[in-house]
């Protein structure tokens, strides 16, 4: 049900500002929101079908965490 | 760029953008290290994050005419100039999905326990998408009312707070050295401080640039004060120990009014406050990365990508952690180096090169 209706919102929004953005010739807006339109979706559905995703959160920790347990070690 | 907004609206937006989440999760995480002394950490670190928006400021003034990613293209060149600028845009939606997290685990946590959390984040996620197609002006126009209405209910916890505070609470000070207060001032400073990058974009839009800086370090330091002033009645009220466990400090402490035995149950003040200021801090975040989105990829209008930008934050805010004890690790053990990076280091990078190239033309 949710996943439908998450599809549905996200087919219809896509149709109405494709057809605005090529009524106005913006070819290059036209790309980034078909581009940008597609990771939603990914995310959105993905996570509603339990898709695998990769989490962006765990390479954040993976490179930063060293730096901060040093510089913690620097302070005490 | 059409839209302006004024010196005076920049001032409320910083104020209530750096007040914004920090007011009820930063005693804890000062308090966490820096113990009884947390109140220094809090003046301290909010004096080091003058520094760092006076750095912000300085690199925007160099640029009067360019916005901050042309400024991005200039200094390093078009393709890597243009990656960074899709780093920074990275970063400002992935504070929105933490924001939003935020705002939704308080909701749910204190009030609404039962209720899914998709409808907290989808009521945000409309906020966020009626906000940013309304522009900059709006934003800043509705920032306006809505301040003195949070700042009223933080001063007016603060000052129901007095009868109940005892002020030996923090003593003894400076029991440990100085090392502590270094530990605890380090999380604030990335924290609220460092994530200041953000304006950025949203100084270009300032009419009247002549007392910027003055107006922009100023707010700063002002949203600063009443951050210390948070910390300390925190510390003085709930002790030490029960401050550095509870999730939601301040929200604590303010349920503990009670004056003359019919004024009670103030708390709702402090959330009211802290649902506008998060809800701005979102908006803030969200509109500052859908415009360097446009501009990276030079859009005509940046209008036309918040929706997937709308969809993609809010199931970030789902999907970054499972719960409200992995987003406070999160905080606490990457953002900090994460945030100095984007908000300090390269802000300061940029000022050097800035500074050589005038010297070579």
């Amino acid at each position: 049900m949710a996943v439908i209706s998450v599809g549905l919102l996200i087919l219809v929004v896509s149709y109405l500002q494709i057809k605005k953005l090529r009524q106005q010739k913006k070819k290059k807006d036209l790309y980034v929101f078909l581009g940008l339109m597609a990771i939603a979706s990914y995310l959105s559905i993905g996570q509603l079908l339990n898709i695998y995703i990769p989490n962006p959160t765990n390479g954040l920790r993976m490179i930063f965490s060293p730096i901060n347990t040093w510089l913690y070690q620097l302070m005490s | 760029m059409k839209e302006k907004i004024s010196s005076i609206q920049l001032a409320f937006l910083v104020i209530n953008f750096t007040i914004g989440s920090a007011l009820i999760f930063l005693p804890s995480s000062i308090v966490n290290h820096s113990k009884q002394d947390g109140w220094i950490s809090a003046i301290l670190s909010s004096l080091i994050g003058a520094v760092f928006a006076f750095i912000i400021v300085s690199l925007i003034k160099r640029f009067p005419n360019k916005n901050f990613m042309e400024i991005l293209e200039f200094l390093l060149g078009k393709w890597f100039g243009r990656l960074i600028g899709l780093f920074y845009s990275w970063f400002f939606i992935h504070l929105a999905a933490l924001v939003l997290r935020n705002g939704v685990e308080f909701v749910k946590i204190n009030f609404m326990p039962n209720t899914p959390m998709a409808v907290f984040s989808l009521a945000f996620g409309i906020i966020i998408l009626y906000t940013s197609l309304s522009g900059i002006e709006v934003i800043s126009r509705v920032n306006d009312i809505i301040l003195p209405i949070s700042l009223i209910g933080i001063w007016l916890t603060i000052i129901l707070m007095l009868p109940i505070i005892e002020p030996d609470k923090i003593s003894p000070i400076l029991a440990n050295g100085i090392k502590p207060i270094l530990r605890g001032t380090y999380p604030a400073l990335g924290f609220p401080f460092a994530e200041l990058v953000i304006f950025t974009m949203i100084i270009p839009f300032v009419n009247k640039q002549k007392n910027i800086t003055k107006i922009f370090v100023g707010s700063q330091l002002f949203a600063g004060i009443t951050l210390f002033f948070i910390v300390l009645i925190t510390i003085m009220v709930l002790n030490i120990y029960p401050t550095e466990i509870s999730l939601f400090a301040p929200f604590n402490v303010a349920r503990l009014i009670s004056i003359g035995d019919f004024l009670s149950r103030l708390e709702i003040l402090i959330s009211m406050s802290f649902i506008i200021s998060i809800g701005t801090k979102l908006t803030i975040s969200f509109y500052a990365g859908t415009l360097a989105i446009a501009q990276v990829f030079q859009l005509m209008d940046y209008r036309s990508i918040i929706i997937p930008l709308v969809i993609i934050t809010v199931s970030f805010s789902f999907l970054l952690e499972e719960d409200i004890a992995e987003v406070i690790s999160f905080a606490s053990t990457t953002w900090t180096p994460y945030s100095f990076l984007i908000g300090v280091l390269i802000p300061l990078l940029l000022l050097g090169i800035s500074f050589i190239k005038n010297d070579k033309s």
